[in-house]
């Protein structure tokens, strides 16, 4: 989520909802790019605004590619 | 640090009366004892309704919501009597703050709205929200929302729907944040709209079209342009392949050759052509224009008359004649030869009329013009007026019929769904409206003909520009016709040309040839449309990566959650080899159904255990315990600064009494958890009162004596009262054994209510040394002449102590103990001395 603080006192165990949910999403998805821009401050129009411009530039492909060329480096 | 209260105030409020109750809560733990319908379900209730504005036992009972109509205010008080309830608070900023609750309306019959009440915070109008933040207490989930566990809502996990449990548990897991962004994700997949292309529809009526080949369905996944082009055109040679007909070269062509067949087809089975019309091209003419141009030629008329127009050009001559060098004062008339007729004054005047003519005649020219460019564009209006309606409605009715265009015919083509009859009122409304339009049309040409052919005697300006203008307005309402007549003909066109196609064997050739038209529109199409199911697609995959990890998150805080409730109930039933064991989702995919485990085993280190249901195997008793367990995790959880706890441990569980006294609410008092517990067992009261007096453990007794004055709450201290409410059952009772108890405390009360008078009376006249503890060990009767000496406030109360004495002495030794009414009579004659010389 757009504001959540990782706690640096506790970093080998997430502890806030955002945190736990990221851990478990995998780290190119369209998901956890949808997660990192929601903010639950923001009033609902700004929120879904938000996901909708992930959603239009998010390009699955060109991150498996760059996970293929990190993979090959 | 989380909040917590360090005093009450109820007043009116159910078994609370119009006498204020003010309980002051100077320590973490506090215990209130009350007998039977005393007030103690009153208090937790009170508190609940101070949080949260309701009580939660009417929203659990949901069948009974009207049997609690009237239910708040104490019944006996008058209906404007004061309801509300009070609480200091130390908040986390370390500020102390009064948050208020009045009643305004209570539950009604009928109104499942709940009452109504104001709210205010150190006096100041508040709402809801306000209580977390300002007060920091967090509300829990309804219906269970104030950190208040009663009798009604302690098994209520046990009775709740799964939807309703696992909304309970999401609050006290604190998820729902997931839970909203999973929905907003959601919500974004049902926002995308398939993007609205005829020519997907269009593909959709050729795929289905056989004709075309078995290539046709392969037409949508074309890589690139020309292969959809190539395939395309596959299509149409096999349709044309088909009905037998030439291929020719080019999709065009093929295009053409369909569209050839299909018009021959169509007019075969109906006159399919009838139905069509021209785009509308309306007025064009500027009428502000023609009016400038008609006054400015009635202007310049005015001013020159029809003679000098005549003699315009013997005025050009004689201006033209140069002048004669020996006539200074003018020449000769060239015509008459009147001497010195042309002079000077004579030469203007022709020359101002032969401006005035020429300005005439230019004004003239344009006014002509415009006229002749009003009549083309009223011709012309005309003609696109004809050819914007529909070709039927041009034809004869003869005609018409005889290509069986007919109102009857088409009702057999379209579909019974109303679509005819609205097309045939949006077609007479449009015919209404041609008609209006046509006879503007003509009035305005009748204008402007007679503006023409009389345009030396015309003047008539008013009356032209208004026809032009009726033009306008009538052509304004020709076009709102012809607008709300496209839907309804749409709709009818559609319907005949499905049932002709079909007739003819046609469906999907239309389709095929606008396609095979326009290739590169269908690509376009293709392309969005592909983009739009990547999207659909993209999101699906996200919404199911996200149920997959938020109930992951959901199970590494359900064990969380689990750990704590095991905390607690190893805390009230230590070593029993039937033990709670978790709460967890039912499956990995379940998101709305939450199970309650309990572990069964044979040994008493509960190995190897066998997990159900705890629902369905714990006893009633059990179950009780993981009630409680249950709501002291989730006041753990929701970091709850206090909690009320009504009677938390069964009268039937006499074995985990002292486990919930002492190891339970240590470590509440451990976590820094306020508790406060109502109880109707004398001996937890005590019991408590006792263990925890190192941390100030403050107790508090209910009795309700005067239904108007309602329940008191009173210190424990007030050891008097305490023995007046403890005796009142035994006095009430049929069973002899109890009255003859009940007879003993009263005669204890005798001698408890002499020695505090003895005391108060020496400490009065200076004795601050006077204490009861010097009385102990003395009877009734070596003090009870200096008591009967002390009650003169009215002349007959030393006479009611000592016949009291006399009812409750006799009672306690001989077989037949005092009756009801007798010790009754004893008790209330105790209180009353008690409030008149104690109080």
């Amino acid at each position: 989520m757009a504001t959540s603080t990782p706690n640096p006192t506790d970093s080998d165990k997430p502890q806030s909802n955002d945190e736990r949910l990221a851990a478990q999403l995998a780290a190119n998805g369209l998901a956890r790019a949808l997660l990192a821009v929601w903010n639950p401050a923001e009033p609902p129009e700004r929120r879904r605004e938000r996901l909708q411009q992930t959603l239009g530039s998010h390009n699955p492909g060109q991150a498996s590619n760059d996970a293929a060329a990190t993979d090959t480096n | 640090m989380p909040p917590q209260l360090t005093r009450i105030e109820v007043q009116g409020f159910r078994s609370f009366g119009t006498v204020r109750q003010t309980p002051d809560l100077a320590g973490p733990i506090a215990v209130f004892w009350a007998g039977n319908s005393q007030g103690k379900t009153s208090f937790s209730e009170a508190l609940e309704f101070l949080f949260s504005g309701q009580i939660a036992r009417r929203d659990l009972l949901a069948s009974a919501k009207d049997e609690f109509t009237e239910a708040l205010r104490n019944v006996h008080m008058p209906s404007g009597a004061l309801v509300a309830v009070e609480a200091s608070i130390i908040c986390p900023d370390g500020q102390t703050r009064k948050l208020c609750r009045t009643l305004v309306e209570d539950y009604r019959r009928g109104n499942a709205q709940g009452c109504t009440s104001t709210l205010t915070i150190d006096g100041v109008a508040a709402n809801d929200n306000q209580i977390e933040s300002l007060l920091g207490i967090r509300l829990s989930q309804h219906p269970v929302r104030a950190p208040i566990l009663g009798q009604h809502n302690l098994a209520y996990l046990f009775s709740a729907s799964p939807a309703d449990r696992a909304a309970y548990f999401r609050a006290i897991l604190d998820t729902q944040d997931l839970e909203d962004f999973r929905n907003d994700v959601q919500a974004m997949e049902a926002a995308l709209v398939a993007p609205a292309s005829p020519e997907m529809n269009d593909l959709l009526e050729v795929e289905l079209l056989a004709d075309a080949g078995p290539g046709r369905v392969q037409i949508r996944k074309s890589p690139k342009p020309e292969t959809l082009r190539a395939r395309l055109e596959s299509a149409s040679s096999a349709l044309l392949t088909s009905i037998g007909l030439p291929v020719p070269k080019g999709l065009a062509a093929q295009a053409n050759a369909i569209e050839a067949e299909l018009t021959t087809r169509r007019s075969k089975t109906f006159p399919v052509d009838l139905l069509r019309r021209s785009a509308f091209a309306p007025w064009a003419g500027d009428a502000a224009k023609l009016k400038e141009a008609a006054d400015k030629f009635l202007e310049e008329r005015q001013k020159v008359d029809a003679e000098s127009q005549r003699t315009l050009d013997l005025f050009k001559a004689a201006l033209a004649i140069p002048a004669h060098p020996d006539h200074p004062h003018g020449d000769d008339c060239p015509l008459c030869g009147t001497v010195d007729a042309f002079g000077a004054d004579r030469v203007a005047f022709v020359r101002e009329q032969v401006r005035a003519s020429e300005a005439f005649s230019s004004a003239s020219a344009s006014f002509l013009g415009s006229l002749r460019s009003s009549i083309l564009h009223c011709d012309t209006l005309a003609q696109s007026l004809s050819k914007a309606l529909p070709r039927f409605m041009r034809e004869q009715r003869g005609k018409r019929r005889a290509a069986e265009f007919t109102v009857a015919k088409i009702k057999e083509l379209v579909p019974s769904d109303g679509r005819l009859e609205e097309w045939l009122s949006a077609v007479r409304a449009l015919a209404r409206a041609d008609r209006a339009l046509q006879l503007r049309i003509r009035a305005a040409r009748k204008q402007l003909d007679h503006a023409q052919k009389n345009s030396q005697e015309w003047s008539d300006v008013g009356g032209l520009i208004a026809a032009i203008n009726d033009i306008a307005s009538a052509q304004e309402s020709f076009v709102q016709q012809l607008t709300a007549y496209e839907g309804p003909a749409r709709l009818v066109g559609e319907g005949i040309s499905a049932t002709v196609d079909q007739n003819a064997q046609t469906s999907g050739w239309e389709s095929l040839i606008r396609l095979a038209r326009n290739p590169d529109a269908l690509w376009h199409a293709l392309r969005l449309d592909a983009a739009h199911r990547q999207k659909v697609s993209d999101i699906k995959k996200a919404i199911r990566e996200i149920d997959m990890a938020i109930g992951k998150v959901t199970d590494e805080k359900f064990a969380e959650l689990s750990d704590e409730v095991k905390f607690w109930w190893d805390r009230l039933r230590p070593e029993e080899n039937t033990f709670f064991s978790g709460v967890q989702r039912r499956s990995d995919k379940a998101r709305r159904t939450v199970d309650l485990k309990a572990g069964m085993s044979v040994k008493d280190d509960r190995a190897n255990p066998k997990f159900r249901d705890a629902v369905a195997v714990f006893s009633q008793s059990q179950l009780h315990c993981l009630g409680l367990a249950l709501f002291l995790a989730k006041a753990v959880q929701e970091k709850a600064g206090f909690i009320l706890l009504d009677d938390p441990v069964l009268t039937s569980d006499e074995d985990y009494r002292p486990n919930f006294t002492s190891s339970v609410l240590e470590g509440l008092l451990d976590k820094g958890i306020q508790v406060l517990i109502c109880t109707q067992d004398h001996k937890t009261y005590k019991d408590i009162g006792d263990r925890w007096l190192h941390r100030n453990a403050q107790q508090f007794i209910m009795v309700r004596n005067d239904a108007v004055t309602g329940t008191e709450i009173r210190k424990e201290n007030d050891d008097l009262a305490t023995m007046i409410a403890r005796a009142r059952p035994a006095t009430k009772s049929q069973d002899p054994a109890l009255r003859k108890d009940g007879a003993r405390q009263i005669r204890e009360i005798i001698e408890r209510f002499s020695k505090c008078l003895l005391v108060k009376d020496r400490k009065v006249k200076g004795d601050n040394g006077a204490s009861i503890t010097q009385y102990d060990g003395k009877n009734f009767g070596t003090y009870s002449n200096n008591v009967y000496a002390l009650l003169t406030k009215d002349a007959a109360d030393p006479g009611k102590l000592r016949s009291g004495f006399s009812d409750v002495t006799s009672g306690s030794h001989d077989d037949a103990p005092p009756t009801t009414a007798t010790l009754a009579r004893a008790l209330g004659d105790l209180n009353r001395l008690k409030k008149d010389y104690l109080d």
